[in-house]
């Protein structure tokens, strides 16, 4: 208590001490105000990159793979049935603003060479595809699907061996406007013509290739009602959060079988990207680490350099516990310039390279950070701070009054 | 007539309040099986209003005794009284109140704070006392003007010469009117002229102020500035010799 009082006594002196002693030497000032903002950089923008890619991983899988909400059909059945009902009934669910019904089959291409690449056939309706992919924007040569497109087929860029990224697939010595040969699951083969090939340099969607209904009509010798039946559907909806409450009306509708959100649904993938994101975090807590011993060392430093200087003042009267006081308050302002300092570092970098994203192989990697980020990692350093600043502090309070000035 | 002029100086001398008040004080130092004794037990008082000189050749002790008196380090055995307060029993926050308020303490080295310009330095201790702004900064001026430095308040100590740096330090000593300025050798590192000038403004203080004075000394051209030397040898006591009445002595 007598402690406490003491310590309240001698805030004034404290803070006066402080300042003067923070702005006496400007440079150790500085040097510690930008260790500790580049620790919250290290700290924040790691991690911002991993949540971007995640984000962007994410995003091309919703767009290509799964959509929002993926609709499969139940365990025991091939197809979902009476698809146009349920398009209708989907797209009248507030937040759905697209759906695209997909008939998955196996397919081989043969080029002009007899190279062969199997790959998965999507059965689309090129304008309901479009509201619910992004297949449209993706085309990188040639041009996209019309609804009454027959004898043309889309091809993925990974199994050209033109436009692919890398070597995953077996590929085909094709390009836009060329011919090819496709042997469908039901023994049919026939030459098609390439209307384009789209790519969004991501290694999970850029494999398959895409034909109209109108075409794979002719080719699985179907009508209007027996082509009214679908592998998946995928809903695309408004933004990303709103897919629990579209299933729930989904679920009202009557509308059967097995429907994933596509967090459910990338399994794996959405775990692997989880795993990077904790590998990040990983990251910043090391770079937190090493901004934590530079600041420590450096106040140590710092301190050392003062034993003279603390002798002297206990030896004038100035009680320990403002002396302390004013180390501590010296950490407290290191941590918020510094803090800031990182803060406005990072904001700025951030903020170039939303404008300029960072080119990846998976593509333009624009850095996401959480607000929580920037407060977390701001507490820590400031926590950090105080802490580097109190112990070599205190260590030397307690020093002997003489061996502190003559031993100093 | 001499032994009547003594009769007369005693009785002025009892008359004295007695500010210090030391007994059988000894400090031993240790290292490892080493026993050091730099004070073996000494005993003396000091009145208020006394310009006292402690003297000895270099490691008699004189230091030790003037960092016991100043509450800078803990005797190993003696009392030391200061104004009527028995220091040894006070707490570690009470032996630093009492520092800020009675005490007063000047350097060898100066031991100005460096990131303080010589206003600042000087007026800390009455910050640190809770003292208004206005009173302390009009007060670390004046004494400031004392020492001749009203041109140099807002030089930092590295911009001043040594004997500069000693006047800050003796104002900053000064400032808070203790009851006893203790000086360790405050002219050693200083040039003549400069030890002069500090010199003559302790006595200054001491004549005019009446500031009771502890200063350690070895430089035998300064008892004249003395009232009384007391003289260690060895970590005892020597010689208590009252230099005023040795002056009347010699007329």
């Amino acid at each position: 208590m007598l402690r406490f009082k003491k310590i309240i006594e001698g805030l004034d002196v404290a803070f006066f001490l402080a300042i003067k002693n923070l702005l006496f030497k400007k440079k150790m000032l500085i040097m510690i105000v930008v260790i500790i903002g580049l620790g919250f950089l290290s700290t924040v923008f790691s991690t911002s990159v991993i949540m971007g890619l995640k984000f962007q991983v994410e995003d091309k899988a919703i767009d290509m793979m799964t959509g929002n909400i993926l609709i499969e059909p139940k365990s025991d059945e091939d197809y979902i049935q009476n698809v146009n009902e349920i398009e209708k009934k989907a797209l009248a669910i507030p937040g759905v603003v697209g759906i695209s019904p997909h008939i998955n089959r196996g397919v081989i291409l043969t080029d002009k060479y007899g190279t062969k690449a199997p790959t998965q056939l999507k059965v689309i309706d090129p304008e309901k595809e479009a509201t619910a992919s992004s297949l449209r924007e993706n085309i990188i040569s040639g041009s996209y699907l019309s609804k009454n497109t027959k004898g043309e087929i889309l091809i993925g860029a990974d199994i050209t061996k033109k436009y692919r990224m890398q070597e995953a697939f077996p590929a085909v010595d094709i390009d836009a406007g060329e011919k090819i040969m496709v042997t469908f699951d039901n023994g049919v083969t026939k030459q098609l013509k390439v209307r384009g090939i789209y790519g969004q340099n991501f290694v999970a969607t850029d494999f398959y290739v895409f034909i109209t209904k109108e075409e794979a009509k002719q080719v699985f010798n179907a009508t209007d009602e027996e082509m009214n039946i679908a592998t998946e559907i995928m809903i695309k909806t408004k933004e990303r959060g709103m897919e629990k409450a579209v299933i729930y009306k989904l679920k009202q509708f009557g509308i059967t079988g097995r429907i994933w959100t596509w967090q459910e649904k990338l399994g794996v993938l959405s775990q692997f990207t989880d795993s990077m994101l904790i590998v990040s975090q990983l990251t910043g807590l090391i770079g937190i680490i090493i901004a934590f011993a530079t600041i420590y060392i450096m106040i140590y430093i710092n301190v050392l350099h003062k034993r003279t200087q603390i002798g002297i003042m206990k030896a004038m009267g100035i009680n320990k516990e403002t002396i302390l006081t004013s180390y501590v308050i010296q950490s407290f302002f290191y941590g918020v310039l510094g803090g800031t300092f990182g803060f406005i570092l990072t904001k700025f970098i951030i903020g170039y390279f939303t404008v300029n994203p960072i080119i990846m192989p998976i593509g333009e990697v624009v850095p996401i950070v959480e607000s929580s980020n920037y407060i977390i990692s701001f507490s820590i350093l400031l926590a950090s701070s105080l802490v580097a600043g109190f112990f070599p502090a205190q260590g030397a309070i307690k020093e002997n009054i003489l061996d502190a000035i003559f031993r100093g | 007539m001499l032994y009547l002029e003594v009769r007369i100086m005693n009785k002025k001398t009892t008359r004295k309040r007695v500010l210090i008040k030391v007994q059988d004080l000894a400090k031993h130092y240790t290292m490892g099986s080493v026993v050091t004794k730099a004070l073996k037990g000494i005993s003396f008082e000091i009145y208020e209003g006394e310009f006292v000189g402690i003297m000895g050749p270099s490691g008699s002790g004189k230091s030790t005794a003037l960092h016991q008196l100043g509450l800078l380090d803990y005797p190993t055995t003696g009392e030391i009284i200061i104004d009527g307060v028995n220091v040894n029993r006070l707490s570690e926050i009470d032996r630093s109140y009492f520092r800020l308020n009675k005490i007063g303490y000047v350097f060898q080295q100066y031991r100005n704070i460096p990131e303080l310009t010589a206003l600042e330095n000087v007026y800390l201790p009455l910050r640190m006392l809770g003292k208004p702004r206005t009173y302390y900064l009009k007060e670390a001026k004046s004494l400031l003007e004392k020492v001749g430095l009203e041109g140099r308040l807002s030089h930092h100590p590295y911009e001043l010469s040594g004997g500069e740096q000693q006047r800050v330090a003796m104002a900053r000593a000064l400032v808070h009117k203790p009851a006893i300025l203790f000086a360790d050798e405050p002219t050693a590192n200083l040039d003549t002229d400069s030890g002069k000038v500090i010199l003559e403004l302790l006595k200054h203080f001491n004549k005019h102020f009446r500031q009771t004075i502890v200063m350690v000394s070895h430089e035998p051209e300064q008892i004249k500035y003395f009232d009384r030397v007391i003289r260690i040898r060895d970590g005892l006591l020597e010689k208590d010799t009252n230099i005023k009445f040795n002056k009347r002595d010699k007329l």
